[in-house]
């Protein structure tokens, strides 16, 4: 357990990645809510040119690809505010063209320096002091600026007509988030390489999408679960030597599906289960309104057969009075709300069939409606 | 006294007009009503209102002269309920909360008396018991309550509502005229699009607008055969 954490390559790699995870958290949930997830992924693309040309410059490589990164996001920005092209589209367009543009100096230049399989698939192994130094200092501009303007950026993710109509400036918190996104993205490219970057910016937020239902909780998550992720992935990649950077996108990967089968909110578990209550409920409804008919009817205890009364005395619902079927006031007002619902179906939609479905889905509310309806024809 | 004056609006769309040559004043406790067919400009009306949309020309001035941006905090807008984003994760009572964002513009947070103020919007639309449901797990009624909790949050002179009848049921239609009511007493002034014609009665004023206005007056008295076939014309001849 201890072992690997005996190699600072090891220690090196685990704090670069947790700390991107932490990063990524704080922006995800906005991208997701704003549907620019595929930000991320053009941005993490766009950082090739402006690599490549770093290189010729001799200029640092973060500098280079921020500032071809943020080009690009305008560019998209550009198309998708001037022409009919909506953004996923205009993402497609400088997503592909920027990273075209990347390859192409790269085959012209032929650098030995730039290794691209590296950029692309990242070497979390291989974590340099500098990518270190860098990362924290992006994260911590990324965090301040989000816990600072949280309120602002919510409202303006929600809705940016009411931030604009609120007085706030619309297209500086526009800016804002491009610049916010292109720095920690590109930061995170430099360091573990595209796909890592991207997956940590999408996948944890997009597994608190599935549970919670803020963005504050979901940036509360996306820290854990992606931080869980990362020591998961290393430390298997430290023992079953696989590759580190996938094996952690994996696991990550693996997490989205569990949740999304069992999570309390939209899994897919609590859907079964709530269609196997819905249709008890409905069984029993059914009883209970056989029921009534009999005991109404005059009928002997003896001479019901298919439904256990037990459950139904057990529950204050029915009395047994020499030998007969007695309601009781709480029995009777559970029954009379179904027949009551099934009787205002029935009148408003003129079809016994669709009443008896309907009646088992409606509530007090639905039932005060229908009578408004009725009364008023 | 006036709250609102719509001097020769004219708005283009690329090469179309949208609004051409409107007139409008508006006064403070009264409930209007603005009612066309599609395509009519209705909702432009309102984004002009909110210089959202730039004018090709004309004048919309606020109560003593003002512009929108000086008296910003005194204007809600109720969009209509399909522009929002209802599978954001957000709670009903922070979307109502926002209505107190206006007042309290950059890096400032809500204080404990913007949230009282929240709590009361709630409870007079009668969703207090569901504020903290996330917003996508509401009815279309519930989802109208919300954004017009949010107006009423906002605590705003001028009450711009898109549409607030579409999709809701009976008792919300009702509710939401008692709150309409109560807000007019407040000396208010609201003004609605609606589109249905058969609720036209509960309206102090009606506007019929078809890119321009055909009339303006009394529910009754602007309610002629000849209006009405006017506003509705050019489907009329589309048929």
């Amino acid at each position: 357990m201890f072992e690997p954490l005996h190699y600072q390559f090891f220690i090196k790699a685990l704090f670069t990645s947790i700390i991107i995870a932490i990063t990524s958290s704080f922006i995800s949930p906005f991208l997701i809510s704003k549907r620019w997830s595929l930000l991320g992924d053009a941005i993490s693309h766009a950082v090739l040119p402006g690599i490549a040309i770093a290189y010729i410059l001799k200029i640092p490589f973060f500098i280079g690809a921020v500032f071809s990164a943020i080009l690009t996001a305008i560019f998209v920005g550009f198309i998708e505010s001037k022409t009919k092209i909506k953004g996923d589209t205009a993402l497609g367009i400088g997503l592909s063209g920027a990273f075209a543009l990347g390859v192409a100096i790269m085959s012209l230049i032929r650098s030995k320096d730039i290794d691209l399989y590296h950029i692309l698939f990242g070497n979390v192994l291989a974590i340099r002091n500098s990518d270190i130094i860098l990362v924290s200092f992006i994260a911590v501009i990324v965090i301040f600026s989000i816990a600072l303007f949280f309120k602002e950026f919510v409202l303006w993710t929600f809705n940016q007509t009411l931030f604009k109509l609120y007085g706030f400036p619309d297209s500086l918190f526009r800016y804002f988030m491009i610049i916010l996104v292109s720095i920690s993205v590109v930061s995170a490219v430099v360091a573990v390489g595209i796909i890592l970057a991207v997956a940590l910016l999408i996948i944890p937020s997009a597994i608190g999408y599935l549970i919670f239902k803020r963005i504050s909780d979901i940036i509360k998550f996306g820290i854990l679960i992606s931080s869980i992720s990362v020591i998961l992935g290393l430390y298997s990649s430290y023992y079953l030597n696989v590759a580190s950077g996938p094996a952690i996108v994996v696991i990550l990967t693996i997490f989205f599906i569990l949740v999304m089968i069992i999570s309390p909110k939209e899994g897919i578990i609590i859907k079964i289960l709530r269609n196997y209550k819905r249709r008890k409920m409905i069984e029993w409804q059914d009883k209970l309104k056989l029921l009534y008919e009999l005991s109404e009817n005059g009928l002997k205890v003896s001479d019901i057969k298919n439904v256990e009364i037990s459950k139904f005395i057990k529950l204050g619902i029915v009395e047994i009075e020499e030998d007969k079927i007695k309601f009781t006031e709480k029995g009777k007002v559970l029954v009379m709300n179904i027949i009551k619902a099934h009787e205002l179906w029935e009148a408003y939609l003129r079809s016994h069939n669709v009443a008896e479905k309907l009646e088992h889905y409606t509530d007090e509310e639905i039932i005060n409606v229908l009578n408004e309806i009725i009364r008023g024809r | 006294m006036k709250s609102l004056k719509i001097a020769n609006l004219t708005v283009y769309y690329e090469l179309n007009p949208i609004l051409i040559d409107v007139n409008l004043e508006f006064e403070e406790g009264k409930i209007y009503g603005i009612i066309g067919p599609n395509g009519a400009g209705k909702s432009t009306l309102f984004k002009s209102i909110l210089g959202l949309i730039k004018a090709e020309s004309g004048e919309i001035k606020f109560f003593n002269n003002k512009l929108f941006k000086e008296v910003r905090e005194k204007i809600a807008y109720v969009p209509q309920k399909e522009i929002v984003d209802w599978d954001f994760p957000i709670t009903v009572f922070e979307v109502v909360l926002m209505g107190r964002y206006v007042h309290l513009g950059l890096l400032k947070r809500p204080s404990k008396e913007d949230k009282e103020i929240a709590i009361n919007a709630l409870k007079k639309l009668n969703i207090y018991h569901l504020r903290n449901r996330q917003i996508s797990e509401l009815s279309g009624g519930q989802q109208q309550r919300v954004l017009i909790a949010r107006a009423i949050c906002q605590n705003a002179d001028i009450y711009l509502l898109d549409e607030p009848f579409a999709n809701v049921d009976v008792l919300t239609e009702r509710n939401l005229f008692e709150i309409f009511y109560e807000l007019k007493s407040n000396n208010k002034t609201i003004i609605i699009i609606d589109h249905d014609l058969a609720r036209v009665k509960n309206y102090d004023e009606l506007i019929l607008l078809n890119r321009t206005i055909i009339a303006i007056g009394k529910p009754n008295e602007v309610l002629t055969n000849e209006n009405l076939f006017e506003l509705y014309s050019e489907k009329l001849v589309g048929i």
